[in-house]
C-alpha cells in the first residue's frame, strides 16, 4: 500500500456534490450542469469567479451528481457559490454538497452518511 | 431533550424555522432539515409585542411537527434522537415592548428559547447589555438602522448571549444576499466570529441547506474554519444551555449569624511556640510557674494590643 503525506494545501479539491430541483422530474445533461455551476460562480464572482476552472470528473445523468475537481483555493469560492444558487431557468433548485475532500479516493465511501436520493 | 443528550457534541442545529399554520410546508422543511443531518431545530413564533392592551398576545409555543416513523429512522439506527424545540421571536421598538419581554411572563418561558430582534439602537444595546435573552436576531436583508458598536457586543459575548446570521434571505434574492453578506462580515469585525448562530429561517424546503454548506457560508462571512463549524453546532448548544439557565436562575439568599460576639474580645487559645518544646512544657506544669515572662504569653498580649 502506497502512503501519501499531505503537505500544505492540496493542489486540488474534490466535491461530490448533487444538483436537486423542487420539481423531482427535472433531469438536465452534463452540458447544462456546467452551465448551471457556471452561473452560480458569475452571480457570486462576476466574471473572475466564472474563469476559475471546474473540472467536472464524473457526471450521473439520472441522480444529477457530479465530482468536481477545483484547485484547493478556490474551493471555498466554488462551495459558497453553490451554497447560494437557488434558482435556475426560474425554477427553484439546490446543489447539496454531500462530500469534501482533498482526495478523490476519500469519496468512495460516506462519513456523513447523509440519505440522499435513496432508490425506492 | 434529555435522553439525548449523550450525543451532544457536534449536533447540527438550526434555530430559526419559522412556524407556520401551513403544517404541510412546515412538515416538508423539518423533513428536510433531517435529510441533511439537522439533528435539533426550532420552530420560530415572531411577535411585536403590542403597545396597548389586547395588542398581539404572545401565543403559546406551537405543538412540534409530526414526523413519521420513516423519516425518524435514520435516528434510531445511529440511536440517536431529533429535537424540536420552540423559539420566540420579539421585534422590540419601544421600551414598553423591551418590558413586555420579561422572563417572568409565564406564555414566555414556555417557549425553549427567547430572541429579539432590536430596530433601533437603543434597543440593541438594552438587548446587549440587560435584557434576559439567548440570541439577538438583526434583520440583516436591509442597510442596518443604526452602526454596531464594539462595547455593547461585547458585553453581549461576555455575558453568553448569541448573535444569529439568516442565510436563507440570501439565498432567496441577490439584492437580499448583498445585504446579508455586508452585515454580517460588518458584524463579524465587531465580535471576531465569536458567539454567532447560523440559521435558516427557511421558508421552503429548498432553501435549507446542509450543515457542512452553511459552516462554508460562515467562513465567506469571514469566520474561520472551526468557529463556522461552531456556529452550526456548539454555539446553538449554548444558546440552549443559556436558555435553560435563565429559567432556573431564581436563586434564595439566606443570612445567618453564626456567633454571638461582643466586640474587641476574642478568646486566644494559648499555643505554645516552637521554641518551648517538651522541657518548657515540663516546667510550665511544675517549677516554672516562678519565671515572669514565658515565651508562650507573648503572643496573647501582642493579640489584645492588635484588637484594641
Amino acid at each position: 500500500m502506497k502512503r501519501i503525506v499531505s503537505k500544505g494545501d492540496a493542489p486540488y479539491y474534490y466535491l461530490k456534490v448533487l444538483l436537486e430541483f423542487e420539481d423531482k422530474t427535472m433531469t438536465v445533461d452534463v452540458l447544462t450542469f456546467r452551465t448551471v455551476i457556471m452561473k452560480a460562480m458569475m452571480s457570486m464572482y462576476g466574471e473572475i469567479g466564472a474563469a476559475v476552472p471546474i473540472d467536472i470528473l464524473k457526471y450521473d445523468v439520472e441522480t444529477m451528481s457530479a465530482i468536481l475537481r477545483v484547485a484547493g483555493s478556490n474551493m471555498v469560492k466554488l462551495w459558497g457559490a453553490l451554497t447560494m444558487l437557488s434558482y435556475y431557468d426560474e425554477k427553484p433548485c439546490a446543489f447539496r454538497v454531500e462530500q469534501v475532500s482533498p482526495f478523490l479516493m476519500a469519496l468512495a465511501a460516506s462519513s456523513r452518511q447523509l440519505l440522499l436520493h435513496t432508490k425506492e | 431533550m434529555r435522553n439525548s443528550e449523550k450525543n451532544k457534541m457536534a449536533r447540527f442545529c438550526d434555530f430559526n424555522v419559522p412556524y407556520s399554520e401551513n403544517t404541510e410546508n412546515l412538515r416538508q422543511i423539518v423533513e428536510m432539515a433531517i435529510k441533511l443531518g439537522y439533528e435539533s431545530v426550532a420552530l420560530n413564533c415572531t411577535v411585536t409585542p403590542g403597545t396597548t392592551k389586547g395588542q398581539a398576545v404572545v401565543p403559546p409555543p406551537p405543538k412540534p411537527v409530526e414526523l413519521s416513523e420513516a423519516t425518524l429512522a435514520p435516528f434510531m439506527v445511529q440511536g440517536k434522537a431529533f429535537q424540536q424545540l420552540t423559539r420566540l421571536t420579539a421585534i422590540i421598538e419601544t421600551h414598553e415592548q423591551k418590558y413586555k419581554v420579561n422572563p417572568n411572563n409565564s406564555t414566555i418561558t414556555a417557549y425553549d428559547i427567547l430572541a429579539v430582534q432590536p430596530l433601533n439602537l437603543k434597543m440593541f444595546e438594552a438587548a446587549c447589555k440587560e435584557l434576559e435573552v439567548d440570541i439577538i436576531s438583526l434583520d440583516m436583508t436591509q442597510k442596518l438602522p443604526f452602526f454596531l458598536r464594539l462595547t455593547p457586543i461585547k458585553r453581549a459575548i461576555a455575558r453568553g448571549v448569541h448573535f444569529e446570521i439568516v442565510y436563507a434571505p440570501a439565498i432567496r434574492d441577490s439584492t437580499l444576499r448583498r445585504y446579508v453578506i455586508s452585515n454580517a462580515t460588518d458584524l463579524m469585525t465587531f465580535c471576531k466570529g465569536k458567539n454567532i448562530v447560523l440559521s435558516s429561517q427557511a421558508e421552503k424546503a429548498i432553501e435549507l441547506r446542509g450543515p457542512h454548506d452553511v459552516a462554508n457560508l460562515g467562513v465567506l462571512f469571514g469566520m474561520n474554519q472551526a468557529q463556522a463549524k461552531d456556529a452550526v453546532s456548539i454555539n446553538c448548544r449554548s444558546a440552549l444551555l443559556h436558555a435553560e439557565t435563565r429559567g432556573s436562575a431564581v436563586g434564595v439568599i439566606s443570612i445567618e449569624r453564626i456567633m454571638k460576639q461582643t466586640p474587641g474580645v476574642i478568646s486566644v487559645e494559648r499555643i505554645p511556640s516552637a521554641s518551648t518544646d517538651k522541657r518548657a512544657l515540663e516546667k510550665d506544669s511544675g517549677e516554672g510557674q516562678d519565671r515572669e515572662d514565658p515565651p508562650g504569653k507573648k503572643p496573647k498580649l501582642v493579640a489584645k494590643k492588635k484588637i484594641k
